[in-house]
């Protein structure tokens, strides 16, 4: 009945839009007729751009949605296994398998079609695979990804729900679209978002109802063991994936370098020893998240209760999906890289190992390039003008404390702290880059330095009655006259 | 205007000093260290030398004026380079480890900025060292222990550490007032449980100070039996530190005794110098707001 309603209401949008574009037209004519030519001009002007606004939220609406292309296209005859297995789980939640698959760079799966007309009409149907999952999940965990998906599109009883659940879709999209644009659109939005609310009070269980749906039509065809397993390690997965794609491949890339290896890396990362506690607090406690204020999936506890309760038993032997690919997986590392070769040139590839030690080091010349700068170009001057007294010239000036205060002390010190972790910056610089040091960081981003502990040194470099006698002592030998870049 | 909400606000109508006597600096209470205090500002040493080394043996009092001195030490350390030239001795050293600390305070302020807070800690460890030295130079003196506790909060040092540190300070001095502060500071950022124990140990005082670092976590504290009875415990105390009036002001207030509380600062008078005002950014501003709010709440 609910169901009906939704629909109802959904159709209900074009009627309102009709409704309120006669009054805008109605209104119009009566200043018109009534031989007021000002109001006229001025309500064809204002009318006419309402017009425009609502007319552009109605095509945005029954326009078709927005799956753009993204990813790696896998074909048959590509990647057979994980086709195979998408068939399979197709005929068993009962709905037709998808017409593309992509492999993507993101820790979830999905399923989407282009609709049109509010989701009454159906056309192409892709499929989303998260390369991250294909790496760290099982086969049967897997399954019930992928089973989920699908399952939105396969309850033949609740036909009427999947239309309901593209409506919430479109909807959405009709809103951020208006959302951002000049006033009379806002002034639309502001009409629709009323609207959508009820629309959304109105089908909020219902969406509801259908993720617990999708859950046991998943749970069903890969087990509960599987269904739990996967539903507590998603967020694992997303938060290893994010961990690694944030702080290590895109800083790497972002320096301009490819590792020889990604997923083989990421593999690594998630079964690294320093990651161990940071993962297991995250199983224990996932993070609760806020995707949307529309977002409707049921919290993952009760999510989780429900599958449990279904007691269904696994059937054979699992192995890793990423066994499913062929190739040893090398589609996994494409989804990262091909896009990105096209877009932004070439890049250097080197392996994990040069690479921890090359980030770092870009770290470094980016810390020491301002007191390089106001300090001469070199190690050697920057240790020339300390020598010669010029300690102040070298201080930021434009530093502040964390209190509002004019000591001038205080001050001083502030900048003598920043300008120390900038000539520490260059002193390794000049350490590494004559193979006296080197740099390593592990998979939680902490970096130790592999080489002479001259911290005293550099203390006594920057303070007011110091010496750089015994740091020029520690580097004796060493040519100090580089400029480092990156 | 009967209706008047604050036709009671008036502190003079409860014969309280008028606002524009309120103060929260008394140079001339202690003129000494006053004149030393500006003959810092201008980079002569010698008269805070003797404001120095006439507290020796008073503890509390060197305590006092340590930190007075080294906030002007964190202001500017020319008269401390000179002191060191002529004449480094062990109030020398005993103040260069309390401005170290003052202006590793200064440094961070509130921020937890990753800058400031690397600088804090950068500083603090000199101060350390600092402190290190001056205990050899006095070894009978506990204010340099007195400055390591403080220290020991800002570098979060583990428990057997501090255990050691407080070891030293009680064995020079039992009952140093500045440093049972300074180390319930220290506990609030270990464990609020501890630290309720330890100020209980240390008396009512400390309780109300410890209630005042725990309020914006745990609203409801002033309302405990423990701090409840603290307060009660205070009220029948006949002499009181002016630190301690206010604090038990702080506490009066939360429970709404408003007239106790305008009571405690008719015997404060004109001074909002102590604590806890002075650890708000506007400290005579702090104490007349509570003040004011006070005349306003209570029944007459």
């Amino acid at each position: 009945m609910r169901a009906v309603v939704a629909v109802a209401l959904l159709v209900g949008v074009y009627v309102l839009v009709l409704v309120v574009l006669a009054a805008i037209v109605l209104v119009d004519v009566l200043f018109f007729v009534n031989g007021r030519p000002i109001g006229f001009i001025w309500f064809t002007v204002i009318g006419g751009m309402l017009a425009f606004a609502l007319l552009s939220g109605l095509f945005t609406l029954a326009g078709s949605s927005d799956d753009e292309v993204r990813g790696e296209l896998v074909g048959e005859q590509d990647e057979p296994e994980l086709w195979a297995l998408v068939h399979r789980l197709s005929a068993e939640v009962g709905t037709r398998p998808p017409d593309r698959i992509f492999i993507v760079p993101e820790a979830n799966a999905a399923v989407s079609q282009r609709t049109r007309l509010l989701g009454l009409v159906a056309s192409t149907r892709r499929m989303y695979v998260g390369a991250p999952l294909l790496a760290s999940m099982t086969e049967r965990q897997l399954s019930f990804v992928l089973a989920h998906e699908l399952g939105h599109y396969g309850n033949r009883d609740t036909r009427l729900i999947g239309v309901v659940v593209a409506g919430r879709v479109a909807l959405i999209r009709m809103l951020t679209k208006l959302n951002n644009r000049s006033w009379y659109h806002v002034a639309v939005a502001m009409m629709f978002v009323s609207y959508a609310k009820l629309y959304f009070a109105v089908t909020a269980s219902l969406s509801r109802q259908q993720e617990f749906a999708a859950d046991a039509t998943a749970t069903r065809i890969a087990g509960t063991e599987a269904a739990v397993s996967s539903l507590q390690e998603l967020p694992v997965v997303e938060a290893a994936w994010s961990l690694f794609h944030d702080k290590h491949f895109r800083p790497a890339w972002e320096a301009g370098f490819l590792p020889t290896t990604i997923f083989e890396a990421f593999a690594g990362l998630r079964g690294s020893p320093e990651l161990r506690a940071h993962l297991d607090a995250v199983r224990q406690n996932p993070p609760q998240r806020q995707v949307s204020q529309y977002d409707s999936h049921p919290p993952l506890p009760e999510r989780i209760a429900a599958v449990t309760a279904l007691a269904v038993p696994s059937r054979g032997a699992d192995r890793p999906a990423g066994a499913l690919l062929a190739d040893n997986g090398a589609v996994m590392d494409k989804t990262l890289v091909s896009t990105l070769v096209e877009e932004l040139g070439v890049k250097r590839r080197v392996d994990w190992a040069t690479l921890s030690h090359t980030a770092v080091r870009a770290t470094r010349v980016d810390q020491s390039r301002r007191l390089v700068r106001v300090g001469g170009g070199s190690l050697g001057a920057v240790l020339d003008a300390l020598d010669d007294g010029k300690l102040t010239s070298l201080l930021r000036t434009d530093a502040r404390p964390g209190t509002a205060t004019s000591a001038p002390r205080v001050r001083r010190e502030f900048a003598r702290g920043l300008l120390i972790a900038e000539l520490t910056a260059l002193v390794e610089l000049t350490l590494a880059d004559q193979n006296r040091a080197r740099w390593e960081s592990d998979w939680l981003g902490t970096t130790t330095f592999h080489g002479p502990d001259l911290g005293t040194e550099i203390e006594q470099a920057a303070d007011d009655r110091g010496s750089t006698a015994g740091l020029r002592a520690a580097l004796a030998g060493l040519s100090l006259d580089q400029a480092p870049t990156r | 205007m009967v209706l008047d909400p604050t036709r009671h606000a008036d502190p003079e109508r409860w014969g309280l000093v008028p606002d524009a006597y309120v103060r929260d600096f008394f140079p001339e209470e202690d003129p000494v260290l006053a004149r030393a205090i500006t003959a810092a500002s201008r980079g002569q040493w010698q008269p805070a030398c003797s404001a120095m080394g006439s507290t020796w043996g008073d503890w509390n009092r060197r305590a006092a004026v340590t930190a007075s001195l080294a906030r002007e030490g964190s202001r500017s350390d020319e008269w401390l380079n000179n002191w060191r030239d002529e004449q480094p001795d062990r109030d020398l050293a005993v103040l260069d480890a309390a401005a170290w600390f003052q202006v590793a305070k200064a440094i961070l302020g509130e921020s937890d900025e990753k800058e400031h807070v690397d600088g804090f800690h950068r500083v603090l460890r000199k101060a350390e060292r600092a402190a290190r030295a001056a205990a050899e130079l006095a070894p009978q003196d506990p204010t340099p222990w007195w400055t390591m506790i403080q220290i020991a909060g800002g570098l979060s040092f583990d428990q057997a550490r501090f255990a050691e540190i407080w070891h030293e300070l009680v064995t020079r001095a039992p009952h140093h007032r500045p440093a049972e502060e300074a180390a319930v500071e220290y506990w609030a950022a270990q464990s609020s449980e501890v630290m309720l124990d330890f100020a209980a140990n240390a008396g009512p005082a400390l309780v109300l100070r410890a209630a005042f670092l725990l309020e914006d976590d745990d609203p409801i504290i002033w309302r405990t039996p423990l701090v409840a009875d603290a307060m009660e415990q205070l009220l029948t105390e006949d002499e009181l530190s002016n630190d301690d009036r206010g604090y038990l002001i702080l506490a009066l207030y939360d429970h709404n005794r408003f007239t106790e509380a305008i009571e405690q600062f008719r015997a404060l008078g004109s001074r909002a110098d102590g604590a806890p005002w002075q650890r708000f950014e506007d400290p005579k501003g702090t104490f007349l707001e509570y003040r004011v709010n006070s005349c306003r709440k209570a029944k007459l």
